[in-house]
């Protein structure tokens, strides 16, 4: 399997999700950007997205749910909203796409707390 | 890309953690070790953060925390006990589930020295912790020099309650003795300290209590600067919930302490005026804490200076200090903040060990504040590098909206709940 290739594999295991081309053309793609910028949604949603209480959690659930609340919030179209549209106008459209494939790519379960 | 090598070795270390997150259920820990040690001194929301990560991002690295604490108690939510709203057991967390979920080596014991040219922390019992990288996550020193007559000995009588423990006790014990009618002074110091918008909520949910309790009294918040933390949305809070029992007085208002009598229980700010309370509590300026100074990472603010990009010291190679003891503005010091920094400082010391350029930052910070149990406000912000200097994302960010309804209020107020429950987990694992 050639270099590039396994750099690719070994992304989509790590981060599970698949590195866009204009992410992968820069200098140092790191399949560790989106983890760490998912990292900013653990400290409320549970580390992985994965508690729910009054907050939704996030693993497991799909990609364009995802994608389109995250979105909405941007466009301060969710009535009612609290502190994520302050947070998600930090995003851009691209981080906001990598943090949907993220977490949908993630399983919902898991009471546990994951590593 | 073509011109990006990539070992073999790296790609195996990336599928492997993979296969060691599917183990973590049912197998026990790997300890790691050929990847490297790291010894992360603190064993708060920054430490054991970190700890926790760096076994996430790469499970061959041997991570040992030192701790001397058995549980740690949180300053977050440690005015809802002040209050009488929440036990103080429930604002204790332990280690076990970083050791035994996480692999983290534990080690309780207070590291007395850090020699930074062998790379070895010294503990108080005399042995020796060599390591590869060093993280600190010292939290904060009351800055006993910073404000006359008020020592360690003056807490006893005045206490500062600024970290959960018995100075909390302390504190909330005389908030149960008062009279109906007392005076509560809460003294609040110039920026930079813990936790911004800390004494404001303090304020807020001992009104509550004195409120319900002791009606007849009253509290004086004196404060060393002119504006604070969510200022308007605290405003409008204490009018709408307690009338006009908390006075605030601003820097401007001479509202700075400048001498503290504690056994009389009296302060004297800038142009003389003398206050005496029935409880007084002083927030002192505060300073990195110890080990900080002793590693030498500290320069003449008391605080420590960090490359933003990994928050690795300006000062020390191979020592990265994270959370309150940082000068990470516009970062607050803040768990949020703490929880944040340490999950990218863990990645770029992985990176480091690795060999590998550190990822590009991105952090975040929530906090809320309880003026009453249904009553929550909150601010928001992500910080990224822009320049090479920390700096919070344009027209992002901000604090709740005035004049919301009281649903709105009741939200932030069990999100403030949840938020706990969900950074504590992500900082220690299941509660044990």
């Amino acid at each position: 399997m050639a270099v590039k290739q396994l750099r690719w594999l070994a992304a989509g295991v790590v981060s599970g999700l698949v590195v866009s081309t204009a992410h992968a053309a820069a200098a140092e793609p790191d399949p560790r950007r989106t983890e760490l910028l998912a990292g900013v949604c653990f400290s409320c949603h549970g580390t992985d997205g994965r508690h729910g209480g009054d907050f939704e959690p996030l693993a497991g659930r799909s990609y364009e749910a995802l994608q389109d609340t995250l979105l909405a919030f941007r466009a301060d179209t969710v009535p009612g909203a609290t502190v994520m549209p302050r947070l998600v106008k930090g995003l851009d459209e691209d981080e906001i796409r990598a943090l949907a494939r993220y977490f949908s790519s993630l399983e919902a379960s898991s009471a546990e707390v994951s590593r | 890309m073509a011109g990006v090598p990539i070992s073999r070795r790296a790609v195996l270390r990336f599928l492997g953690l993979g296969v060691a997150a599917l183990g973590a259920r049912g197998f026990p820990a790997i300890a790691g070790g050929d990847g490297g040690h790291v010894v992360v001194v603190g064993g708060g929301f920054g430490g054991a953060t970190a700890a926790r990560y760096i076994r996430r991002f790469d499970p061959s690295i041997r991570v040992t925390l030192v701790e001397p604490r058995a549980r740690f108690y949180t300053c977050p939510f440690s005015n809802l006990y002040l209050a009488g709203l929440r036990s103080f057991d429930k604002l204790g967390h332990g280690y076990d589930a970083l050791r035994r979920i996480h692999g983290v080596d534990v080690v309780p014991a207070w590291v007395e020295d850090v020699d930074t040219v062998a790379r070895h922390v010294r503990l108080r019992d005399g042995s020796r912790l060599a390591y590869d990288r060093l993280l600190l996550s010292p939290g904060v020193d009351m800055d006993w020099q910073a404000l006359e007559g008020y020592d360690a000995a003056a807490s006893e009588h005045a206490p500062h309650a600024w970290k959960a423990g018995s100075q909390s006790h302390r504190l909330r014990r005389q908030l149960e003795a008062m009279d109906d009618g007392g005076v509560f002074i809460l003294s609040a110091p110039a920026n930079p300290y813990r936790c911004p918008p800390g004494p404001y909520e303090r304020v807020s949910l001992i009104a509550h209590f004195l409120k319900r309790h002791k009606p007849r009294s009253k509290i004086l918040l004196l404060d060393a600067k002119d504006g604070f933390s969510k200022q308007p949305l605290f405003m409008e809070g204490w009018q709408a919930l307690y009338g006009g029992m908390i006075e605030w007085v601003g820097l401007s208002a001479d509202g700075r302490v400048l001498r503290v009598d504690a056994r009389r229980r009296e302060v004297e700010t800038e142009f003389g005026a003398r206050h005496r309370a029935a409880v007084l509590n002083v927030v002192p300026p505060q300073k990195a804490g110890l080990i900080a100074h002793r590693a030498g990472v500290t320069d003449r603010s008391g605080w420590v200076p960090v490359k933003p990009e990994t928050f690795e010291s300006r000062q020390v190679d191979n020592v990265y200090v994270v959370g309150d003891a940082t000068v990470a503005a516009p970062m607050p010091k803040s768990a949020f903040c703490a929880n944040s920094q340490a999950r990218m400082a863990a990645a770029a010391i992985v990176a480091s060990l690795q060999n590998r350029a550190p990822p590009e930052p991105v952090w975040a910070n929530t906090c809320y504040s309880l003026l009453a149990p249904e009553y929550g406000i909150s601010v928001a912000g992500v910080y990224r590098l822009i320049d090479g200097e920390i700096a919070e994302v344009p027209n992002s960010g901000g604090i709740s909206p005035l004049e919301a309804g009281s649903d709105f209020r009741a939200r932030e107020a069990r999100y403030a709940q949840r938020w706990y429950a969900s950074i504590c987990d992500d900082t220690w694992g299941p509660r044990g």
